[in-house]
């Protein structure tokens, strides 16, 4: 049985509220304390490769000095901002198009 | 040349590359542009890596008199090159059952490594490279941010456009993916 604990415990993200119902559990048990070790030594060991730089190809520099189009000021984060703001658009949309939906059905049903 | 003197220096190449002078944004590129290809083939592999240090490099350009200085230039090059990365992510997703060119990795610059630990740093970081090339990119990129770059939860999940709780569980499942990887590599 305990091992179904040690499972649902460790697939609780760290810091979540949900997973402070295992703190008393995690506290003496062997496994799930050995898992969250080896879960830190990854953790760590990838943080070792922030000190590695990939030399970048000759011709970076070359290529996006011949490409620079007039600056504009345009907000680097924009592409994103609109594919967000468009997936929300998107989904209040189908929302509002199910309700609407629903709805009609019943009044149909009652008229 | 002190690291006053660097960051004044760089001050002055900010400055000038606001106003539109090319020059000194090219020194700016030539000085960042390995940390950014860097950043750019943790994200989305070596196939797509120089179009997206390309691409993020001439954002930043066209985004310079925007810039306020309020973050470090090479912070604010990685969110540019993190949000890039991010809307190309499509055509990488198409380059991510390629298998990876390891020779990207073989001129590795490593300036924190000492040379006595570079055998086992090799060996331990191919593992880890071939761990982290096998995630979803939506794994991939919030591990890359948070576990390599140190970034805090609140930046990953700005800067990628997702939930705080999305970001804690693709970090939670993609270090176990890449620890069962490992394990099973050794």
């Amino acid at each position: 049985m305990s091992w179904i604990i040690c499972r649902i415990s460790n697939a609780i993200p760290d810091g979540s509220r949900l997973r402070t119902l295992f703190d008393g559990h995690r506290r003496h048990c062997l496994r799930c304390q050995a898992d969250a070790v080896r879960l830190r030594g990854v953790s760590r060991d990838l943080g070792g490769l922030e000190g590695e730089v990939l030399p970048a190809p000759g011709g970076l520099h070359t290529e996006v000095m011949a490409t620079l189009p007039p600056q504009d000021a345009s907000n680097p984060r924009r592409p994103l901002l609109g594919r967000i703001i468009a997936r929300w658009v998107t989904g209040v949309g189908v929302a509002v198009a199910t309700l609407a939906a629903i709805l009609g059905r019943r009044s149909r049903r009652r008229g | 040349m002190t690291s006053r003197r660097v960051q004044t220096d760089e001050q002055e190449l900010i400055a000038k590359a606001r106003e539109g002078d090319p020059d000194a944004f090219g020194e700016l590129v030539w000085r960042y542009r390995d940390t950014v290809y860097t950043l750019a083939v943790r994200l989305v592999g070596p196939d797509l890596a120089a179009d997206v240090a390309q691409e993020a490099l001439i954002r930043a350009w066209r985004a310079m008199p925007r810039f306020r200085g309020e973050a470090a230039l090479g912070t604010w090059l990685h969110r540019i090159t993190v949000n890039t990365a991010w809307t190309m992510r499509r055509r990488a997703a198409r380059h991510d059952t390629q298998q990876l060119d390891d020779s990207v990795y073989d001129e590795a610059i490593d300036h924190a490594t000492s040379p006595e630990k570079a055998g086992e740093m090799i060996e331990l970081r191919a593992g880890l490279r071939a761990a982290i090339e096998q995630l979803s990119p939506g794994q991939r990129a919030v591990l890359v941010l948070r576990d390599v770059y140190g970034w805090s939860h609140a930046e990953v999940s700005r800067e990628l456009g997702i939930t705080h709780t999305t970001a804690k569980v693709r970090l939670h499942r993609a270090r176990k993916r890449v620890r069962v990887l490992l394990e099973g590599s050794s």
